[in-house]
């Protein structure tokens, strides 16, 4: 029997925690697969650590080594009932690095200061963990051997602005969402484009800009279904549009499905992730002071949970116990024009909260 | 010890201390004929100069922080890199590579510190340059310089706008001066439609038609104020003028090399008509690009907004320095003002007047200067603030225009032509 909205509300609906106060901006965060640490790449060319192993969630001394934003990372999935204790993290200023998370002055295992030429968007293992993906704004889509580091193919077109990278489940591709909402499958043994995808709807040329793009990118558990996440753009500049994931049917390459997640106002899906139970955990941000976190199944037609008490949600981590979510936010208040200063006459920067939540222990069997 | 982030309005012992200047030197300016606009000779002199202007808007506010005045690794920095550039001493965002390679013709003020955080104010009092309160609407830049130098021997329009969207004559641009220095816009870098007589008529009914025309005229203006009859012929004459250079607007004409290097995009076709345009000599060239009011995705916009104002920018500056009309065309590149240096959660910046950046180029600039600068975070200016009034006097004595010296004369009220609590920037001149 499938559940309706309102029993997964009562299965599923987490409940707010404390909030991890930092000093700085974030971008994404994760737990590790080992559920000890929970990571936060930051603006400040850190990856925070904070010990998940207590409900304090105390902060432990950030990694260091990166410049710029450090934008993303990508942790390996347990084998043989254990992950290696190592993180892959990339930042803006081209550096790719392979480091443990569990001490912080260990050396790099390795790294590429240059492993493209400035901003990388987006790094991710494949399914086995031996591969690595990458791809940056020199419009380069990069493949490593997640052991060594050593650079195992390349991609690049001159059109490309590839934003999101993905492994085809079955490992013998890559696929590559890019600013103008193409999706390209990418074949590993012949180095040829095998496929386009259309998410159209996820760009808008809007004078001189390009708009949107395919921001994040997943493919479902089953491996059947690729999510392209966005926005569907109504205008560049202070950029507006509603918060979208398309569907596609990945064998037929069809579109399934276009999911709207909010107003105009509310812009981007920042982050997405399947609930080990088949749901789709979402994080939105758009206007300053607008985000939400969402809950939801592809099949319905709407949410059966989201919350908007956090401003402008960036991402999103489930902890391995199911039990606890952490979303990256941003303090309240965070915009203005002109010199908006603070109650000692200083200029104050933003900061991203970690809003932390508890979801209900599943019932005994 | 002075206020670090005092802003030069503040300043109003040094305004007084000028204004007592001015009074002592009074008799010498009435003897040099305060009344009239300038005198007769200067006029003559000015409109014999063939100095040209090109004005890029960059309308809603470039960052400062992705452009001119990079702040990488530090709180406010954003994601990107700078670069160097061919000009020892200024490195600018990683986005502008070519115009890196052309630095070595520019000078950068990193300095700016105005007033207005809205666009609505600040869009027109950047433009108007700030006057203090006169009781009289100024002109933008572009109808002083038409006013003051006029057409030049063209024959076209002196003051010309390059912008999206629709075209028009936009009188208002021309505030007191009176409508006919207003800017002739062509809306997305077309001609005004119509131009050409049509195949209908001959060209006898043509003169015949533009004979009774001027008759109507002339009894529209007996009627009426003076201003809006000599604006109804001003624009008339712009047509007639336009219309013996229709080849200023066949894209045909255009090298593929041009639109390859000066880009296919909208801001690069409308640079491109600029030069052809300045080549053609109209006096005041105005390109405007919209769509730079990043308040959200700041960082990807910038990815894609740099680029293509990078590209458009080094190939015109390229191209008037290789031509040798960089000696005579003061190039602008300016905003209303730049963007907030915190990034707000929708990973954008908002409206900074505070401490903002801008580029100057050619004509009577100095060039490799780089004007002022920002505190370590870029948040406020780090020294003497410059506001828009000190950029009017220094583009008017670029342009070989004594803002001391020149005035306004708006029916028998003599008016400066730039704020007078401000001064020419000595350093970014030749």
């Amino acid at each position: 029997m499938v559940d309706d909205l309102a029993t997964l509300k009562t299965r599923f609906e987490p409940k707010e925690g404390k909030q991890l106060k930092l000093d700085r901006q974030l971008n994404a965060i994760r737990f590790t697969t080992c559920g000890r640490f929970l990571l936060a790449t930051g603006h400040d060319g850190t990856v925070r650590r904070f010990d998940a192993t207590t409900e304090e969630m105390a902060e432990l001394k950030p990694i260091l080594g990166h410049n710029g934003w450090v934008q993303r990372l990508a942790l390996p999935q347990p084998r043989d009932g254990a992950a290696d204790e190592v993180m892959f993290t990339v930042d803006s200023w081209g550096q790719l690095r392979c480091g443990s998370f569990v001490d912080e002055t260990a050396a790099p295992r390795w790294s590429h200061a240059a492993a493209h030429d400035g901003w990388i968007q987006d790094v991710v293992l494949s399914p086995s963990g031996k591969l690595l993906v990458t791809c940056g704004i020199d419009r380069k889509v990069r493949v490593w051997s997640a052991v060594d580091g050593v650079k195992l193919h390349e991609f690049t077109h001159p059109e490309w602005e590839v934003l999101c990278v993905a492994f085809a489940p079955d490992e013998a591709s890559v696929v590559a969402g890019d600013l103008s909402g193409v999706i390209r499958q990418w074949d590993l043994a012949t180095g040829k484009v095998t496929r386009e995808l259309k998410a159209d709807d996820l760009h808008k040329a809007d004078r001189l800009q390009e708009v949107g793009g395919v921001r994040r990118m997943i493919f479902s558990p089953d491996g059947r279904q690729l999510l392209c996440a966005g926005t569907k753009p109504k205008n560049g500049g202070n950029v507006q549009g509603l918060p979208a994931v398309i569907v596609f049917n990945w064998e037929s390459g069809q579109v399934v499905k276009s999911i709207e997640l909010g107003k105009e106002g509310d812009v981007y899906v920042t982050d997405l992730m399947f609930h080990p139970e088949g749901f789709l955990i979402v994080t939105i941000s758009g206007n300053p002071g607008a985000g939400k976190l969402v809950f939801r199944r592809i099949e319905d037609e709407a949410p059966f949970f989201e919350t908007t008490k956090m401003p402008n949600c960036h991402s999103v981590a489930l902890h391995p116990d199911r039990l606890r979510l952490a979303v990256v936010a941003t303090n309240g208040g965070s915009n203005g024009n002109g010199r908006n200063l603070d109650k000692d006459g200083k200029y104050p920067g933003n900061f991203s909260p970690i809003h932390l939540w508890k979801l209900p222990s599943p019932p005994v069997a | 010890m002075a206020n670090p982030l005092c802003k030069p309005w503040e300043h109003a012992i040094s305004r007084r201390q000028w204004l007592g200047a001015s009074a002592a030197a009074s008799g010498a300016l009435a003897v040099g004929g305060l009344g009239g606009l300038i005198s007769p000779v200067m006029a003559e002199q000015l409109a014999a100069n063939d100095k040209q202007v090109l004005f890029i808007w960059i309308d809603g506010g470039m960052s400062q922080y992705e452009s001119w005045d990079p702040k990488p690794g530090t709180q406010f920095g954003g994601p990107y890199r700078q670069i160097a550039t061919s000009l020892p001493g200024l490195n600018i965002s990683e986005l502008m590579p070519k115009t890196a390679q052309i630095a070595k013709h520019l000078s950068v003020v990193r300095s700016m510190c105005t007033q207005d955080n809205s666009h609505s104010a600040g869009v027109p009092r950047i433009q108007r340059g700030d006057p203090k309160n006169r009781g009289v609407t100024y002109p933008f830049f572009g109808s002083a310089v038409a006013k003051l130098m006029g057409a030049g021997s063209s024959g076209l329009p002196p003051y010309v706008s390059i912008k999206p969207g629709s075209g028009g004559f936009f009188y208002q641009d021309a505030g007191f001066l009176g409508p006919k220095y207003g800017a002739l816009a062509f809306g997305d870098g077309k001609p005004p439609e119509n131009l050409l007589r049509p195949a209908s008529i001959s060209e006898e009914e043509d003169v015949a038609r533009n004979s009774l025309r001027a008759t109507l005229n002339k009894r529209y203006a007996g009627k009426h104020r003076q201003d809006n009859a000599d604006a109804h012929a001003a624009v008339f004459d712009m047509a007639a003028a336009l219309m013996k250079r229709q080849d200023l607007f066949d894209a045909a004409k255009l090298s593929p090399q041009d639109v390859q290097r000066y880009g296919s995009h909208e801001f690069g076709r409308h640079m491109l008509l600029a030069r052809n345009m300045l080549e053609a000599g109209v006096r005041f060239v105005k390109v405007t690009s919209y769509g730079w009011d990043t308040h959200g995705d700041n960082f990807l916009g910038h990815q894609s907004l740099m680029p293509r104002f990078d590209q458009a920018y080094a190939a015109i500056i390229e191209d008037l320095h290789q031509r040798g009309l960089l000696d005579r065309v003061l190039v602008i590149a300016m905003s209303e003002f730049g963007r907030t240096p915190r990034i707000n959660g929708h990973i954008g910046r908002d409206h900074w007047p505070e401490a903002w950046s801008l580029a100057l180029a050619g004509c009577g600039i100095k060039r490799g200067a780089i004007i002022g600068k920002t505190d370590n975070l870029g948040t406020f200016v780090d020294g003497d603030p410059l506001d828009i009034g000190h950029m009017f006097h220094t583009w008017f004595a670029a342009l070989g225009i004594d803002s001391k010296k020149v005035e306004y004369d708006n029916h028998g009220q003599p008016l400066p032509i730039a704020h007078d609590g401000c001064h020419v920037v000595a350093d970014l001149l030749a």
